[in-house]
């Protein structure tokens, strides 16, 4: 186990690395530079403009300015916002646990729903229960997040007003204000990862039930429910944890994407601001964290996959 | 693909060909899957002609109005008719769809073949390079390229081509690793074939079906991503009629907007998206012997 925990993490180094060199690169091949973006007019106060490139290491060479950007990094400093002129640091660290909060919620929400649809589905496969549940599991992959989140708004934001529409306020708020807030952006974006899951987890099901250790546990008289739970969900879940993955990178777009809907105040309304005002560190550190936590995931995701599953590990 | 094991008919007359369409249009998944995109292409194609207005018209005395004789799905903030602009979206999403179906295809097929063919580093490094494109977040990306080349409506085809490259080269390499093994491919190297020759006339002939499959897949994805996008203000540019743009100016008006402004684009960009995907998994069904009893 601890040796395939090596491995794995030996494997998440140039990944993560390939990831720095990516965002550090990108921002760099934009054509309007941060300082005309400041200004307005290029060279307006020549002084001035020498002086803040020099601040923030603007006039180095770029392999210099990336040594020193990785240096600043690992010792935690995220530096300062070019166009807020505040430090990033504590941006980030009261946007994250939100995102990550919401991350989670939908997570929540998504296995809520895909966990018992599929059950149901395969337990009585072939049947218009089947049939009903396959139809909209496919009609909420096709739907975009966003597209969900506005229909929600409308009906239960706008018409029946029992929700609130936006979450901007949601530093100031009761705990019962938040839970209320995030009611609705966990639901639009679980419920449409739900459905990818739980396509793939009902195929699974269907494609074991005459696996012989399913047959075996009906033989020696285990009930149909009790096959499904304890000897075909178990297998299927292995499978479709590969699949939880994958979701999760999809997620995470929607979650920035919700983010905007609902003006919920998170890394994705950060990148976002960061990318329309060309604020190069912000978006820098959003997308390095955006893509470091999923790497993490990813890698969690791994172990949990090998735990669950020891064939995994002697591959 | 083996044809024998389906159960069907066969007269003297048929030939492969033959076959599959009989099997594409009795299959209910390729069949719904293709009307629709078929019912969406005749839309974006005929558009000036279906739609009763202009979808730039601008009209300051009737904005946000109700549906009406003449304007049959309401009007947006700038008073523009609801119907004509949905019309018109068609064509962006379709636009995007085909160019990123296509790109990506290429793509796969330029790196993903060479790569299965010769194998050894290239292969490693493509494959390692793969992996990590995949399971980063797409909009990330897109964000990324965005904020780089500026948004627009070729941002979002470039930013959406790179990010279904991947998922296309792995496909296309899977398949072509498979192929290459078999005997037809053996006997080419025998009688001397050129390499060139055994990747175009012998494996990429049977790596079509995955690839249609995928490319199908991808389009669906690629309209969903050009509305995503679109609704962040990344992508097309108003006034350029793009569902996604409508959605947003669906929100920002949340209170005074016509229900029509969120239902229609919406509508018309699931249904579309249903249809690609209905036929890429029919496709899947019909082209793939695994997934065939399903």
């Amino acid at each position: 186990m601890i040796k395939y925990v090596i491995v794995r993490l030996a494997l998440v180094f140039p990944t993560v690395f390939l990831i720095s060199i990516i965002v550090f690169a990108a921002i760099h091949l934009v054509p309007g530079d941060p300082i005309t973006v400041m200004f307005g007019i290029e060279g307006y106060y020549p002084e001035a403009v020498e002086r803040i490139k020099k601040f923030y290491n603007l006039d180095k060479p770029i392999y210099v300015q990336y040594v020193l950007w990785l240096k600043q990094l690992a010792s935690l400093d995220f530096g300062n916002s070019i166009v807020r002129g505040e430090p990033i640091l504590p941006l980030i660290t009261t946007r994250f646990p939100r995102t990550i909060m919401l991350t989670f919620g939908s997570m929540l929400v998504a296995i809520a729903f895909s966990v018992p649809l599929a059950m149901m589905a395969a337990k009585k496969h072939n049947t218009y229960i089947d049939v009903a549940i396959s139809g909209i599991s496919l009609t909420f992959i096709s739907m975009p997040t966003f597209l969900l989140a506005v229909l929600m708004i409308m009906l239960f934001g706008v018409y029946l007003d029992i929700l609130p529409v936006t979450t901007h306020r949601f530093a100031s708020g009761t705990t019962w204000d938040v839970v209320k807030g995030l009611i609705m952006p966990c639901l639009s974006a679980g419920l449409v990862t739900s459905a990818g899951i739980a396509r793939m987890l009902r195929t699974e099901l269907v494609d074991n039930l005459h696996k012989d250790y399913v047959l075996f546990a009906r033989a020696k008289g285990a009930s149909d429910n009790r096959a499904l739970v304890f000897h075909n969900l178990r297998n299927a879940v292995i499978a479709t944890a590969t699949l939880v993955g994958l979701e999760l990178g999809y997620l995470m777009s929607g979650v920035i994407i919700i983010e905007i809907v609902f003006s919920y105040p998170g890394m994705g309304q950060l990148l976002l601001d960061g990318v329309t005002r060309r604020d190069y560190p912000i978006v820098q550190i959003t997308v390095l964290v955006f893509a470091l936590t999923f790497v993490v995931i990813n890698f969690i995701t791994d172990l949990l996959y090998s735990v669950l599953d020891p064939r995994i590990r002697y591959e | 693909m083996n044809d024998q094991a389906g159960p069907e008919f066969r007269s003297r007359a048929d030939t492969p060909r033959g076959l599959f369409l009989r099997r594409f249009l009795k299959n209910k998944k390729t069949l719904i899957g293709s009307i629709l995109v078929m019912f969406f292409v005749l839309v974006a194609i005929f558009a000036p002609v279906l739609a009763p207005g202009s979808p730039f018209e601008i009209n300051a005395l009737a904005m946000f109005e109700a549906p009406s004789s003449h304007y049959l799905f309401g009007t947006d903030d700038l008073g523009r008719d609801v119907f004509s602009r949905a019309i018109y979206g068609a064509r962006i999403s379709l636009v995007t769809a085909f160019i990123v179906g296509i790109a990506s295809g290429v793509v796969g097929v330029l790196i993903g073949l060479p790569a299965a063919y010769f194998g050894g580093r290239f292969d490693l490094l493509v494959m390692r390079a793969v992996d990590v494109a995949v399971s980063f977040p797409w909009l990330l990306l897109a964000l990324m390229i965005a904020s780089i080349i500026g948004a627009s409506l070729t941002t979002v085809i470039v930013a959406l081509s790179i990010i279904s490259a991947p998922g296309a080269i792995r496909v296309v390499r899977g398949k072509a690793l498979s192929v290459k093994e078999e005997t037809y491919v053996v006997v080419a190297t025998a009688i001397g074939e050129s390499d060139g020759a055994i990747m175009l006339r012998y494996i990429l002939p049977n790596c079509v079906g995955p690839i249609l499959v995928q490319t199908t897949l991808t389009m669906s994805l690629s309209i969903l991503g050009e509305a995503g996008i679109s609704y962040l203000g990344f992508g097309t540019q108003p006034p350029t009629p793009s569902w996604g743009l409508m959605l947003a100016d669906a929100t920002d008006y949340l209170y005074s907007a016509p229900p029509t402004l969120v239902i229609l684009p919406g509508l018309l960009l699931l249904l579309l998206v249903l249809g690609l995907n209905f036929l890429g998994d029919g496709l899947r069904d019909l082209l793939d012997p695994k997934f065939r009893r399903m």
